[in-house]
């Protein structure tokens, strides 16, 4: 099952700051363009989009009155705005918020604690419908609204009784089947901001394949680099 | 790590200049340095030319990035340069391009450097 739901838009010019953002939402497709002429014309389909980052300072024109544009659009009422900015005065990040944006997140930001931001914008925003969501891979199932997955066995669900953790790794892996994702990624979708040692993370990975050990559903290992998820037919 | 010689001729070391970069980002420094080359060349450029607005710009700009790359020196010199185009200073604007050129020098040697040892 391949979940390519999670879109998040980004508004910005400086390609440096583009990479930054893609490699530290390593999870989300990110869809970046630097001129509000682009975005406008990306935006008429506004739906794909689980959050948006908008800079102030663009070629042609303002970030904020950009902003003001989406706010009084019905389409992105629900969907949080984040203002991405160097112009870090208590003046623009006040007139920001005034506007309608749900965050500030001042340049030079830690790519750590602009993952922590959007995720947990996007977490809000899906409260609900995302939680209350399963997913199925083979005979494993992953309830996130009980935060618990399940393996179909012998007609019934059998609690795997995982733990918090196993269950976000799970939830990562399994976002993109027979994706990658690096130690780095995983880290910083289950610990956040806290460090972790690669033993740390290959130490959940075993816990977690014990746990799944005979269902469809195989961990893999991409040596040296981090673990996929793949569903056996 | 690169060696600096102390007045009483001791040896020591110092950390590198990309000893702060995220490991996510690591891949995308070279790019990120030659784009920082290319904002300082248009720079000297817009110096040549008196273009205030157009250095504050870039300067804005990697003020914005350079600490998200570990570059804490670059936002900072960056910053600086920002409120030297509000004084005109010009001296001043070629001092602080002429420190950034060298911090970047600096990085890419140390690139070199690790492709050797790799």
């Amino acid at each position: 099952m391949r979940n390519m739901e999670e879109q998040i838009f980004c508004l910005e010019d400086d390609k440096s700051i583009q990479e930054a953002i893609r490699a530290s939402l390593p999870e989300y497709n990110v869809v970046c363009v630097g001129t509000i002429a682009e975005a406008e014309r990306i935006l008429k389909k506004p739906e794909q989009f689980q959050a948006l980052l908008i800079d102030i300072q663009l070629p042609d024109g303002d970030g904020l009155r950009f902003l003001t544009d989406l706010v009084n659009d019905e389409r992105f009422k629900k969907m949080p705005i984040m203002i991405l900015s160097a112009r870090t005065d208590i003046s623009n990040k006040v007139m920001a918020f005034s506007y309608g944006a749900e965050d500030f997140i001042a340049k030079p930001f830690d790519p750590i604690e602009l993952h922590a931001r959007v995720a947990s914008k996007i977490r809000l925003r899906n409260n609900g419908a995302a939680t209350a969501m399963k997913r199925v891979l083979g005979d494993i199932i992953l309830d996130f609204s009980r935060q618990k997955a399940f393996r179909w066995l012998n007609g019934s669900e059998v609690d795997l009784q995982l733990t918090h953790r196993e269950i976000n790794i799970l939830s990562l892996l399994t976002r993109r089947l027979e994706q990658i994702y690096s130690r780095d990624q995983i880290m910083i979708h289950v610990w956040g901001e806290s460090f972790v040692s690669d033993r740390t993370i290959d130490s959940h990975i075993a816990h977690l394949r014990h746990k799944i050990n005979g269902a469809k559903l195989k961990l893999e290992t991409a040596k040296n680099f981090g673990y996929s998820a793949r569903v056996l037919n | 790590m690169h060696v600096v010689l102390y007045e009483g001729g001791v040896m020591a070391s110092e950390p590198s200049f990309m000893s702060l970069t995220p490991k996510l980002l690591r891949p995308h420094i070279p790019d990120f340095l030659n784009r920082r080359m290319s904002d300082l060349m248009e720079i000297t450029e817009a110096i040549s030319e008196n273009d205030m607005p157009k250095i504050k710009f870039i300067a804005h700009k990697i003020r914005g990035n350079g600490a998200t790359y570990g570059l804490p020196i670059l936002s900072e010199l960056a910053g600086e340069m920002e409120k030297a185009t509000e004084t005109l200073d010009v001296v001043h604007l070629k001092e602080i391009t002429k420190r950034m050129f060298d911090v970047i020098k600096e990085c890419e040697l140390e690139l070199v450097s690790e492709k050797v040892k790799l």
